[in-house]
């Protein structure tokens, strides 16, 4: 039972945390919660779907091969990236200078637009995933860990890795935290800092698309709200590592996940969410900058 | 302008941007059209992608017309609408407008079918919302994404009680307010610590926690199912049934928030929520209790959806978890912002917006909700500080008498403390002015005061006293603990380890607005003046630690709280003569030169009637005249009996005024005495210029 439930906290927390990293770069950059980055998840979890039925109706690739699924992956990854930047340059750009609150509306704005769209589009029901050729699993002694569980867990470390390199490694993850510090200075010493917004932009929704499929794949239906709850779930998770932090928004993606599955699974499942919020609310009041976060309250 | 708009390249060319625009945006959106298994393919889609593109492209245009490529015949439009917009405001008498807005909303109603009846209602009802959400957001600042758990509150609170209680609409009306003033409270207790974005989280999860304890809790709250048969209410055997008795009752819900949200925000608490939203350090400096007025604003906001919320139950006869989503929050968040946030005409300008458009393109149905989104981004992108833009009067004009005259700022002296400031003569002179009685008395002292960060000791055991009535400058180079000194005394910072004590009374771990109310003062070196207030209310907010106004006072205005207010814009006009500031009164502070500012500041810092003036660099910037009237002035202070400790790089300035001076360097007092000693100090020379010419 126990192990169980870890288990599905974590893959619950994966998911949670990739969709957190996209919040906290871009809050770490432009200081703007993007309340339109679940809708970006759930367009990747759409894109996945139109790209299976394109793949298989066409007869280009058999359902259950692995490079259905990697199409999958890659075709969410360009249509979300390519929304990501266009949000970014027609939503968020020209209200940089406005009072803090403009661009937080502008960006329900998106999310509501978005929601719609794809309810017009894609219809108001329930929308099967597809069983793509991950099957099977592990049994434990405690439990059992589906193969999905453990290449959800695999890609998000993957991803993760590859985007702690990203940042660390490369002249552009440089530019990347320079522009977070201070985008007046990184424009100074010549640091194109609309094409660093683009790029954490570019970034932050491709992880949220290989999310939106891995969550389809997992749960087996999608629908057009449930960028909604997973953006808030990711949105807090950010906030309980430290928003503006890439490790705080993992660590805080896990801790959410396995608080949500130990919550549902030995107290009550109707109040999972009350617990989550109840245990950030907590960690706030005792660290306001969130478990990772650093303090950047400015003084005298 | 032909041979201009021919260098610009074709890709930049507003009409071709536009094209392009909406070329990508309906490519972008293709991949969703793709549905094979659709049962629905058909006509619907073209039309849809036409009409998404139409509409972005439509708000990429007004963004290029009102941004980068703002033409001519917009920029003349708007002037002229605007012009002629205020010139008919300013004819027609304010009050005037008013009854003639009270009188169309009480009459055109009659003329109105009952759908459009309950149309006003629901525009009655948020604009309730939405004035009492501005004064959380709008007024103090503070961001909230939970508000609608207020409005749930008062709705299940009337909604339980009439049903299981029998409790009458009129008795849960106030109840309702209070016990969503409760909550809102108790939301404020997270909240003190945080800013900003971690408290749009935490409100955002408080509503959401709410909303999920109504929708689980079955037997309290009936579940998903929510609580059916309110009653309605009911007075003197009148029973309210017909859309237009509720439209009565909320049109006077709606003139009491106004009545009260406008007094409050002309209040000593709206003064204080506007400093607390500029600037939080410089607010607490000057003796506003942050955790007092971050709680109080979100109390009253709450109060507010508590109200609305029992008359939504009670109009409906129903109530559901369903009608307290996230989403309601966000609309009443927008109708705050798109009317133009603090302004309570742009307020209910945007709660009547954000509901009769929608109704009016219900034809649209599915439609409506994509164009609503989009509509919000394009409002947000033209105009991002709301339709109407909210400006704090200059002066409290309850009294037009009272306004009048000080805003001339003549020369009617009321006021005994101040004579005359240095502008104008010399306050030194004065034989009213006595230094004060206490002259040989020690007003500040530390003792073994260090204060680390980290690794650095930024002040190591520093002893210091300040004699009451003198003035004292406390010197030393860049980065020697001067500021920090400051920030210690006036508890910004909490020293590591020792003593302060001011007229003998402990002030370690004493809270900064406390240290103000004690009766110590001061400037910052980075000047810290309120942008969105008047010169004059900035000198206002400071006497805010001296005032006694409560929040029902503030409402009902009673003789005291009007006579308090006019000593204190009397007060502060005073101070602004005192500090040759008389003629700007009515200036935005930001508009003031620079060394203007310091004076403000200075007259800011002494409306809370300190009795220890702390000037951080008051000289910094300024030329040569400026910085002696600024001796004049600081000599004109001493002389109404307040000491000084200033902290100076002007050595002119240092040397002519001060009757003692302390050398800091590096955290350690290296020297103490007049200023000849100073001078002659061989360390003093050392940690300025270097050891070579201490010798020299």
């Amino acid at each position: 039972m126990l192990l169980q439930q870890l288990v599905n906290g974590l893959t619950l927390g994966s998911v949670y945390a990739l969709i957190a990293l996209g919040y906290t770069m871009v809050y770490g950059i432009i200081e703007l919660i993007n309340f339109a980055h679940g809708e970006v998840y759930m367009l990747g979890a759409y894109i996945g779907i139109v790209t299976f039925s394109l793949l298989t109706t066409l007869h280009l690739t058999s359902p259950d091969s692995a490079v259905t699924l990697v199409c999958m992956m890659i075709a969410a990854i360009l249509f979300c990236g390519a929304c990501g930047i266009t949000i970014e340059r027609l939503a968020y750009r020209p209200l940089r200078t406005a009072p803090r609150l403009s661009p937080l509306i502008s960006a329900l704005g998106v999310s509501i637009f978005l929601q719609n769209f794809v309810m017009l589009a894609q219809g108001p029901r329930d929308k099967g995933f597809p069983e793509l050729f991950i099957q099977g699993g592990l049994d434990l002694p405690g439990g059992r860990i589906s193969a999905i569980q453990l290449f959800i867990m695999a890609t998000s470390v993957l991803m993760m890795v590859g985007l702690h390199l990203l940042v660390r490694r490369t002249r552009i993850g440089k530019a990347m935290r320079a522009t977070a510090q201070d985008k007046q200075m990184a424009s100074l010493v010549g640091i194109d800092v609309n094409r660093v917004i683009s790029v954490t932009f570019l970034i932050g929704s491709a992880l949220a698309a290989v999310a939106g499929v891995m969550v389809g794949m997992y749960y087996g239906l999608i629908n057009f709200y449930i960028g909604y709850i997973a953006g808030v779930k990711a949105f807090t998770a950010a906030v309980l590592g430290g928003i503006g932090s890439i490790p705080g928004a993992m660590l805080g993606g896990v801790l959410l996940g396995l608080i949500e599955s130990l919550g549902a699974g030995y107290i009550s499942s109707e109040y999972k969410d009350v617990f989550a919020f109840a245990i950030l609310i907590v960690v706030l009041i005792f660290r306001p900058t969130g478990l990772l976060g650093t303090d950047t309250s400015k003084r005298a | 302008m032909r041979i201009v708009s021919r260098s610009v390249p074709l890709y930049r060319r507003p009409m071709v941007r536009i094209i392009l625009t909406s070329l990508w945006l309906g490519l972008l959106s293709l991949p969703l059209m793709i549905e094979l298994d659709a049962a629905y393919f058909g006509l619907k889609r073209p039309l849809m992608v036409t009409g998404v593109v139409a509409t972005l492209g439509l708000i990429q245009w007004f963004v290029s017309q009102w941004g980068r490529a703002s033409p001519v015949w917009a920029d003349r439009l708007a002037e002229a609408g605007g012009a002629t917009f205020r010139g008919l405001i300013r004819r027609i008498d304010r009050r005037l407008l008013y009854v003639l807005a009270f009188a169309a909303a009480v009459v055109i109603p009659l003329g109105l079918n009952r759908y459009y009846i309950d149309v006003l209602t629901q525009v009655g009802i948020y604009a309730t919302l939405a004035l009492g959400l501005n004064i959380v957001v709008g007024l103090a600042g503070l961001l909230n994404l939970g508000y609608i758990a207020f409005y749930a509150v008062g709705a299940y609170a009337y909604g339980l009680l009439a049903t299981r209680a029998d409790v009458s609409f009129w008795q849960v009306l106030p109840l309702g307010g209070v016990l969503a003033a409760v909550f809102g409270v108790l939301l404020g207790f997270p909240a003190l610590r945080l800013r900003g974005d971690y408290l749009a989280i935490v409100t955002l999860g408080f509503g959401e926690m709410i909303r999920i304890v109504l929708n689980n809790w079955d037997s309290l709250t009936g579940g998903p199912n929510g609580i059916i048969g309110i009653a309605r209410p009911s007075l003197f055997g009148f029973t309210f049934s017909h859309p237009i008795h509720y439209y009565y009752l909320i049109l006077a819900v709606v003139l009491l928030t106004i009545f009260s949200v406008d007094r409050l925000n002309q209040s000593r608490l709206g003064r204080a929520w506007t400093a607390m939203r500029d600037d939080e350090v410089a607010a607490e400096a000057i003796g506003i209790d942050l955790v007092k007025t971050k709680l109080l604003a979100f109390g009253l906001g709450a109060t507010w959806a508590g109200l609305a919320g029992v008359f939504f139950a009670s109009k409906m006869t129903f109530i559901s978890p369903e009608s307290f989503t996230f989403f309601e929050s966000v609309i009443v968040l927008c109708m705050v912002t798109l009317g133009g946030m603090g302004s309570i005409p742009g307020v209910i300008l945007g709660a009547a917006l954000l509901l009769i458009l929608p109704e009016m393109m219900r034809q649209f149905a599915l439609y409506r909700m994509l164009v609503f989104g989009a509509a919000m981004v394009g409002m947000m992108v033209m105009r991002p500080k709301g339709l109407l833009t909210a400006r704090r009067r200059t002066v409290p004009l309850w009294r037009k008498g009272c306004a009048g005259s000080t805003v001339v700022g003549g020369p009617q002296a009321t006021s005994t403390e101040l004579r005359p400031g240095p502008s104008t003569g010399s306050g030194r002179a004065d034989p009213m002015l006595q230094p004060s009685k206490e002259a040989s008395m020690t007003l500040l002292e530390t003792r073994k005061l260090s204060v680390d960060f980290g690794g650095l000791r930024a002040l190591d055991m520093v002893d210091l006293s300040v004699m009451a009535g003198k003035i004292v400058s406390l010197i030393g180079p860049n980065g020697a603990g001067k500021t920090t000194f400051f920030n210690c005394v006036t508890g910004l910072y909490a020293p590591t380890s020792g003593e302060i004590r001011y007229r003998g009374e402990n002030l370690v771990g004493v809270k900064p607005n406390h240290v103000a109310g004690k009766g110590v003062a001061r400037t910052f070196q980075n000047i810290r003046l309120f942008q969105d207030m008047t010169v004059l209310e900035n000198v206002m907010v400071g006497g805010h630690c001296r005032m006694h106004a409560s929040v029902v006072g503030a409402i009902l205005r009673p003789r005291s709280v009007i006579t308090e207010e006019e000593e204190l814009v009397a007060k502060a006009a005073e101070l602004l003569r005192f500090v040759g500031l008389q003629d700007k009164s009515e200036l935005w502070a930001s508009q003031l030169p620079y060394g203007d500012q310091r004076r403000l500041e200075i007259a800011r810092a002494m409306a809370s009637d300190p009795s220890l003036l702390l000037l951080d660099e008051p000289a910094a910037g300024m030329n040569p005249q400026e910085t002696n009237a600024l001796m004049e002035l600081i000599y004109a202070i001493r002389a109404s009996g307040i000491t000084i400790l200033l902290i100076e790089h002007h050595m002119r300035l240092v040397m002519g005024i001060s009757e003692r001076i302390m050398v800091l360097d590096h955290g350690v007092k290296i020297a103490e005495g007049t200023s000849e000693e100073i001078r002659a100090d061989s360390r003093v020379i050392a940690a300025y210029l270097g050891r070579e010419s201490a010798h020299a």
